[in-house]
């Protein structure tokens, strides 16, 4: 096959065009956002992998760009989480973490597994004594990141090469707040040093996470076509060597910082075949994606004593994706048509890797799901409409034990509606669309933790006791040592629920 | 409405079950035994948690009954034999230590010697000292980074103690005997001075 050289500039022109949006892509993401929303400026909606969604089909099913007619698209969408996480109450003074265990340990003289914080200081800060500064209080849940407003910029793209056969999309979502986000928080006890507080799993810092997709489809025949796309998987490396002149004062260190940013990426497939004109089926893999950050500390003392340490953290994890889909045309007409469309999406969430880059423990392992969705649509010469509704289970099971992972099942209802005019000679596509998600409530209590004398923990899937029985301080028991003792923000229990809000706007230029 | 609430009820259920896979193995409450419960605290393969939690139960009334015994077996390990290790026909003192050697404060410079707690084989630790440090057996607090201790002491328990291999590093300046290398230091692999038994 030879291309003319009118094809050929173009051919330059359009990887060109998909070329620039790929280089700042470099800097960033995918994200979770993608799944959240939806297909954002088309009528891609909740059913994008079964359903031609203009430049979004870039990363939901982009064999379906091969239907997508070429447009330059731009929109605005907003997002808002209101998610609300309640703590049961404490039950009483004698599973609070004591005052005075700064030398305690356990009866036979060994040191405490972990270094717990009075549970009074925790609540109400403590005063500065003559060497050490006032401490902050950080009561439970008075840090949480549950609620917020997230404003996006939508870009797309559509054009096709090689006369028609093969169609190259790109689609981005951009937060306008910040670039990206990533708040790493421990889901137990641990959390008691930072915000004291739970925060939801799967929303939060995965809703700034920039989105950046990338996809091509190719029509094998008139009812065949397969695509391929990628998002991109960043990881970052963070060195950060630091001399300490005087361990008694840390305000003094010196620190270098070497960073490093290796992208890497993460593919997905499709596939649409339409056996008869008014019947399509789907099929789409997703790889998992995240963003890793790695982080290497060095301390050199002053004596040349040199020692390291390291913290790997993995945001938005996404895992494992496998959709089927299938639509059909109820009525269609010369101009008309009226589908209704449906998809299943398998996720492997049995594989998730938190911000700590911890695997839920056995005991606690997260399920695997299968999100339903449903929608029709009717579509004529000059507008369209459509309407998509999903169920989102939670892949996280009942925290009655010392993991606090917060999550809801999910129901949603996305719709939408565009125009197609003309304007100086130049057709134009403008377009709103609006989905309202709710996080089904959902209340969970921990279950008892039984403690023994010997101060060692023989039920590690429970809430710990943080002040083993038996301690001893200073040769004396440590009173306020038996039974349980925890600052596990989620014990003794908590539950969740919330909504989740969003809605947009969007322009395209069309043929 | 009663039969409003099964229908709902009956399609949570049947969504949640027909969307949910794989998921939490195992009970959250199964007893797990520890390194330090020896052979006879049950296995943690039992079918049934709850059985092995009354197990232990037996454990746990066993052990509060025989408190004196488990007193008894703690003093001696944390410092009634004084023959383990402290005599100098037995004692068998580390060639060097790594980082820094806290039992005579050499190898860090302008920091003090501790010991490294974190560590399982004797190893030392800089830190920083204290401007006044205290002698031994005055009050202190254990931190992570500095010692209210003198050199060759380490805070333990609340007081500052000398830290020893052998009965000969207990010795006091008079040559006699003051105290012997009984009382272990946790799993660090040092010892502490301690008085003769």
């Amino acid at each position: 096959m030879t291309l003319s050289t009118r094809s050929s500039r173009n051919w330059v022109r359009h990887v060109g065009l998909v070329g620039a949006m790929l280089l700042p892509a470099r800097e960033v993401l995918a994200s979770p956002l993608f799944e959240l929303a939806g297909g954002v400026g088309s009528q891609g909606g909740f059913n994008g992998r079964t359903v031609e969604g203009g430049a979004a089909s870039a990363y939901y099913n982009p064999a379906l760009l091969v239907d997508a007619s070429p447009e330059v698209s731009v929109g605005f969408f907003v997002l808002s989480q209101q998610i609300g996480i309640t703590l049961a109450g404490r039950p009483g003074t004698q599973y609070a973490v004591p005052t005075g265990i700064e030398n305690a340990t356990n009866a036979n003289g060994s040191p405490w597994k972990s270094t717990p914080i009075p549970t009074n200081w925790l609540q109400n800060g403590r005063v500065a004594t003559a060497t050490i500064p006032a401490l902050a209080a950080r009561p439970r849940q008075g840090d949480s990141s549950g609620q917020g407003l997230f404003t996006y910029q939508m870009l797309g793209l559509v054009t096709k090469i090689f006369r028609d056969r093969l169609t190259l999309g790109a689609y981005a979502l951009i937060p306008y707040n910040e670039f990206t986000g990533a708040n790493a928080f421990y889901s137990d006890e641990r959390e008691q040093y930072f915000t004291n507080s739970l925060q939801p799993e799967l929303y939060g810092d995965r809703m700034v996470a920039t989105s950046v997709a990338l996809g091509g489809g190719v029509k094998i025949t008139d009812a065949l076509s397969v695509g391929l796309g990628f998002t991109l998987n960043l990881t970052t490396q963070a060195d950060t060597p630091t001399f300490v002149a005087n361990a008694g004062e840390l305000q003094n260190i010196l620190v270098d910082s070497a960073v490093k940013v290796a992208a890497g990426l993460a593919p997905h497939i499709g596939v649409s075949y339409k056996p008869t004109p008014r019947f399509r089926l789907t099929a789409t893999a997703h790889a998992p994606e995240k963003l890793g950050i790695d982080t290497n500390f060095t301390f050199l003392l002053a004596n040349g004593d040199q020692q390291a340490a390291s913290a790997d953290f993995s945001h938005d994890y996404m895992p494992w994706q496998f959709g089927v889909g299938a639509s059909y045309d109820l009525w269609k007409g010369a101009n008309e048509s009226v589908t209704i469309a449906g998809s299943a999406v398998f996720g492997q969430w049995s594989t998730y890797v938190d911000r700590h880059s911890e695997t839920p423990i056995a005991t606690y392992g997260w399920y695997d799901t299968l999100t339903p969705v449903v929608g029709v649509r009717y579509q004529n010469e000059t507008a369209a409409v459509f309407l998509d509704t999903e169920y989102q289970p939670t892949p996280v099971p009942l925290q009655t034990g010392q993991t606090n992972y917060v999550d809801n099942d999910r129901v949603g209802v996305d719709g939408g509606i565009a125009y197609k005019f003309s304007l100086f000679e130049t057709h134009f596509r403008i377009g709103t669309q609006l989905e309202v998600q709710r996080l089904i409530p959902r209340w969970q209590s921990k279950l008892p933790t039984p403690t023994f004398p010997d101060g060692q923990n023989h039920t590690p899937a429970l809430v710990a006791d943080e002040v083993p029985d038996g301690s001893v301080v200073n040769g004396q028991p440590l009173a306020g040592s038996v039974g349980l003792q925890t600052n596990n923000p989620g014990w003794p229990g908590f539950g969740s629920s919330g909504w989740i809000v969003g809605g947009g706007i969007y322009l395209s230029v069309v043929p | 409405m009663t039969s409003a609430r099964c229908v709902s009820r009956l399609i949570s259920i049947l969504m949640l079950n027909a969307c949910h896979f794989g998921g939490p193995s195992g009970d959250p409450a199964a007893y797990v035994s520890s390194v330090d419960d020896g052979g006879d605290t049950g296995s943690p393969e039992a079918d049934n948690a709850m059985d092995m939690l009354t197990m232990d139960a037996d454990i746990v009334n066993e052990t509060s009954v025989d408190t004196s015994v488990r007193d008894s077996a703690s003093a001696d390990a944390l410092g009634g034999d004084s023959g383990d290790g402290g005599d100098s026909a037995t004692c068998a003192a580390p060639a060097s230590v790594p980082v820094c050697d806290p039992l005579t404060n050499t190898g860090c410079t302008l920091l003090q010697c501790d010991v490294d707690i974190t560590m399982s084989t004797p190893t030392g630790v800089c830190v920083l000292g204290a401007a006044v440090p205290a002698a031994e057996g005055a009050a202190c607090t254990q931190a992570s980074g500095s010692t209210a201790c003198q050199a060759e002491l380490t805070c333990f328990g609340g007081s500052c103690r000398r830290i020893c291999f052998c009965d000969s590093d207990c010795q006091g300046d008079g040559g006699a005997v003051a105290a012997c290398c009984s009382d272990s230091y946790s799993t660090t692999g040092f010892k502490l001075c301690a008085a003769c038994p």
